[in-house]
């Protein structure tokens, strides 16, 4: 559901219920009005909420999200620096995950309740912004699992036919030897910072 | 108090006490709106706290006071 629709939606049920609100006396006298309550009361405004509640969960997966917080600035900048050693940069300009959402491609767990921990996290982020305050540094919750990264890579052509990644494969499926070890720069705040940046060419 | 009076009694608390649970609900939907015009993580947070939590109390208070309606009636029949 996009933001107009759910917008639109909202307000013609908070119509609806405020209509209710003052009609109330002469909708109970019939059958019909009754009926016409417990739309106005429960079936519309909750059906409208899990409406928002499925757009707000896709929106707050996107990248402009993620990134509205000045404290991920230099992350979302980072996607942008020219240094193809760089994961996010590589992947996002590279176009190897959704542009629309970037951060939430790489920073989910590809678990039963990745998408869960992702939101509840989330909240943890919200809390630490606007109560705490961000660390200096800040760090993952865990080091990064493989299985994020073997979830896309695993059956590709380009990481089956890497030397290296047919030595031990066990190895690199169960996370004893973690991808980072060689693919070792992730964000590259120091290049995001001042550059240089990757722009992309205009389309003719 | 007669019978009649009685029953207009009890309808015209059920009356309050639906228009309060649709009032309930009419906040809640109108946090939601608010927070969908500028969505921001706090924003965001806010209409899962705040608008679902009123729509859903607002509901459920809807629903308990039909089904209070429904047995104080009963009650009344019965004595």
């Amino acid at each position: 559901m996009n933001t107009a629709l759910m917008l639109a939606t909202t307000f013609v049920a908070l119509v609806i219920v405020i209509v209710a609100i003052v009609t109330t006396t002469e909708l109970v006298r019939h059958s019909s009005g009754r009926f016409l309550l417990l739309v106005a009361a429960v079936l519309l405004p909750l059906a409208v909420s899990g409406g928002g509640v499925l757009a707000g969960v896709k929106r707050s997966s996107e990248t402009d999200f993620c990134i509205s917080c000045h404290e991920m600035e230099p992350y979302g900048r980072s996607l942008f620096v020219d240094n193809a050693e760089s994961l996010p940069a590589a992947h996002y300009q590279q176009r190897l995950i959704t542009r629309e959402q970037t951060c939430y491609a790489c920073h989910t767990d590809y678990a039963m309740f990745g998408d869960v921990k992702a939101k509840l996290n989330g909240l943890k982020h919200v809390w630490v912004h606007y109560v705490t305050g961000a660390p200096d540094k800040i760090e993952l919750y865990q080091p990064y699992p493989n299985y994020n990264c073997l979830h896309c890579h695993d059956d590709a052509r380009g990481f089956l036919e890497v030397k290296e990644h047919k030595k031990d494969p066990a190895a690199l499926q169960s996370g004893e030897v973690s991808c980072l070890k060689c693919h070792d720069v992730g964000h590259d705040l120091r290049a995001a910072g001042d550059g240089p940046f990757w722009q992309a060419a205009e389309k003719p | 108090m007669s019978e009649r009076a009685n029953a207009n009694a009890g309808l015209s608390t059920t009356l309050r006490r639906v228009r309060r649970a649709l009032v309930l609900v009419a906040v809640g939907l109108g946090i939601q709106l608010a927070t969908t015009l500028m969505w921001t993580p706090l924003t965001f947070v806010l209409f899962a706290a705040l608008g679902l939590g009123a729509v859903g109390l607002g509901a459920a208070a809807f629903l308990w006071s039909i089904w209070r309606h429904i047995d104080e009636a009963d009650e009344e029949a019965s004595s």
